[in-house]
């Protein structure tokens, strides 16, 4: 990454970081059930969102690797199921402890907490196998396999969950309808604006993993050249 | 190709059926979780169609992790692994070959599971267990179709044998949810007799769903997990 | 006669991150016996896994004119099942191979290697040297037309080892081409026609010194 690059992003994530805050704390309404806890709202929909399109980068970077074989794309869908994992980690806490405060229970079999939990487990396996002693190659492919199968499961684990919830009454009642416009302004910025963080972790992870292997390039290199 | 694969599927069924225990410890196995969990009810007390159900797909997939491990560790002896990457065939024989061993097998445990709720959890055959047998049918696919991707990765490798089941079991969550639902109805529920039968039809839809997806992704990324190196 | 068996064409190939073989190119024809040589991790066994397609080159192209069904692997691990019988093995392999083998066949190969007394037994009771012998049963059996071997002669007893190279006599009668990993490369190069070197990223394929025939 270009130091330019870099600086720019750093000024996007403490600009927008700024602003966020202001507008969560004074341009936001209070709510009036929920108190301060609501706030949390606003932490935990852009967590989740960039988790999700994380994954989604994982699962795409994972299929151009295995048709191309191309190391770059090992690498960016590496990064990107990292940093996913990190999000998607932050979306179960905070939404956790706000499904605590607002219905009252930890968790609920919710469409989109299981399938947040699902993927989490998902790429949870994915990191395991990814610390794991085993040839470069066969690693990466496995990786790959379930960094697409992992996503593929999404849309099933969505609806059968959604099926199933009718089984078993919800603990709450679409509690999301009837955000005040104010509500609504703070959070979509608040979404938007995690795009500087998430892709600068992203681009960082993707740096440091691109020299972790050209160091690891020269180490067999000279290793075997001293061999011989 | 596919007589290959029933080759495939042929040897190992010797292999497990005849001349081996194996099975018979998957088998032990899904009958003790069933047994045990039959400790928690208390004397006189009903266990609802639903709970019945998640002990069956319970005992079900934990034998099926274990027949899966079974049938990859066959070809890892004595190195057969590398003659069936040489056949004179697509890799995807052995992920077909794999898959036919491994659905006849869990077929085979669940018959013997299935009289086992009905005995130790106390259940009684309701009215629509034609449904239940399709669920249970169209289930085992999907799970034998992921089990059979999945288990090419878990063998060899020390430290590798739970992760079988780590990958395996949150990727198989909709596909149990649609399972317990669909042999639950099966059962007769002596406290609440309704059935909604469009329900069914989409628990059948996305068991079906999952097995059309999860066959195709086991073809095409088979070879890559069971490749060489 | 003069078509090749086996092509390659600027093979380089990295594997796990360092590279083997840069731009390689040679050529092998029926009824050669190539004894690869090489230092250890120089890419001699990567070679014979390029051939069977278990991994890819990196760049350049392979041109293997036998099917696959002709490409026979005899390595230092058996292939054997220990549940099943001598006997059911070999069909196994047979089968798989797309070899319609009859009974008589299979029990006259089994007799061959001196296994005829245990075609029944399974073979999993068997020792390293029979076990051995019942695979070089599996590559008589399968007839290829290019042969690959990988280190086979490793932990061989006496007995084994006279009849394997006696096979290997038979195959270079038949002029089949073999390519020869071997552990014992003074004992195996009178029986090569051509050797392999592998250095510095290069192939060398030059005639043997002592050629025969």
């Amino acid at each position: 990454m270009k130091k330019s690059v870099s600086l720019c992003l750093a000024a996007g994530i403490i600009l927008s970081a700024v602003i966020s805050q202001f507008l969560i704390y004074f341009y936001a309404p209070m709510e009036q059930t929920l108190g301060l806890a609501q706030k949390i709202f606003y932490y935990h929909l852009p967590v989740a969102w960039w988790a999700f399109v994380s994954f989604f980068f994982s699962a795409l970077f994972a299929i151009l690797y295995l048709v191309k074989k191309s190391q770059r794309f090992n690498i960016l869908s590496h990064a990107n199921a990292e940093v996913g994992f990190v999000l998607a980690s932050l979306t179960l806490i905070t939404g956790s402890l706000w499904g605590k405060h607002s219905w009252g229970v930890w968790w609920t079999w919710d469409p989109k907490l299981t399938t947040a939990l699902i993927l989490w487990f998902i790429f949870a396996s994915y990191l395991i196998i990814r610390s794991m002693p085993m040839p470069k190659e066969q690693k990466n492919n496995i990786c790959a396999v379930i960094a697409i199968i992992g996503f593929m499961d999404v849309p099933l684990v969505f609806f059968a969950t959604r099926l199933w919830r009718s089984i078993h009454p919800a603990v709450f009642h679409s509690n999301g309808t009837g955000l005040e416009p104010e509500m609504v302004h703070t959070i979509i910025f608040c979404v938007l604006s995690f795009v500087f963080l998430w892709f600068w972790l992203v681009s960082y992870r993707k740096q440091q993993l691109t020299q972790e292997l050209k160091l690891e390039t020269i180490k067999t290199k000279l290793l075997y050249e001293e061999e011989q | 190709m596919i007589q290959t694969a029933f080759l495939l599927a042929k040897k190992d069924l010797t292999i497990i059926l005849s001349r081996s225990a194996g099975l018979c410890q998957a088998l032990l196995l899904g009958l003790l979780l069933i047994f045990l969990f039959s400790l928690s009810l208390q004397t006189g007390e009903v266990l609802s169609p639903h709970s019945a159900s998640t002990m069956f797909w319970l005992a079900s997939i934990f034998c099926q992790v274990l027949i899966f491990q079974m049938l990859y560790a066959i070809e890892e002896q004595n190195g057969a692994k590398a003659g069936l990457q040489t056949l004179p065939c697509p890799l995807q024989t052995v992920w077909l070959g794999k898959f036919t061993a491994g659905i006849f097998l869990l077929f085979v445990s669940q018959l013997i599971f299935i009289p086992a709720v009905f005995v130790f959890l106390a259940q009684h055959l309701g009215t629509h267990y034609f449904y239940s047998l399709l669920g249970i049918f169209l289930t085992d696919v999907g799970i034998c179709a992921c089990g059979s991707l999945l288990g090419a990765l878990c063998v060899g490798q020390s430290g590798k044998e739970s992760l079988l089941s780590i990958i395996l079991f949150p990727l198989l969550i909709p596909l149990l949810l649609s399972a317990i639902s669909l042999s639950s109805v099966g059962l007769l529920d002596l406290q609440n007799s309704f059935v909604d039968i469009t329900q069914i039809y989409q628990w059948l839809g996305i068991a079906l769903a999952f097995d059309c997806i999860f066959s195709a992704v086991g073809l095409i990324l088979f070879p890559y997990l069971y490749h060489g190196e | 006669m003069n078509n090749p068996v086996l092509t390659f064409e600027n093979i380089s190939k990295l594997y796990d991150l360092r590279l083997l073989y840069k731009n390689v190119s040679f050529c092998l024809y029926p009824g050669q016996t190539v004894l690869i040589t090489g230092k250890n991790g120089s890419g001699k066994s990567t070679l014979l896994k390029m051939v069977t397609e278990l991994t890819k080159p990196s760049q350049g192209k392979i041109t293997c004119t036998p099917d696959k069904k002709e490409i026979g692997y005899l390595g230092h691990q058996t292939f054997i099942y220990p549940h099943l019988s001598a006997y059911e093995n070999l069909r196994f392999w047979a089968k798989a191979f797309q070899k319609d083998c009859s009974e008589q066949e299979i029990t006259a190969v089994l007799k061959k290697v001196f296994l005829e007394k245990f075609s029944h037994d399974q073979a999993g009771i068997f020792s390293r040297g029979m076990a051995q012998r019942l695979n070089i049963a599996r590559i008589i059996l399968q007839n290829p037309q290019l042969l690959l071997l990988d280190e086979p002669g490793t932990g061989l007893d006496k007995e084994s080892q006279e009849l394997f190279y006696a096979v290997i006599r038979e195959f270079q009668a038949q002029k089949a081409c073999i390519l020869w990993v071997s552990h014992n490369p003074q004992k195996d190069l009178s029986y090569a026609t051509h050797t392999l070197h592998i250095e510095k990223q290069q192939m060398a394929l030059t005639a043997a010194q002592g050629e025969r025939e």
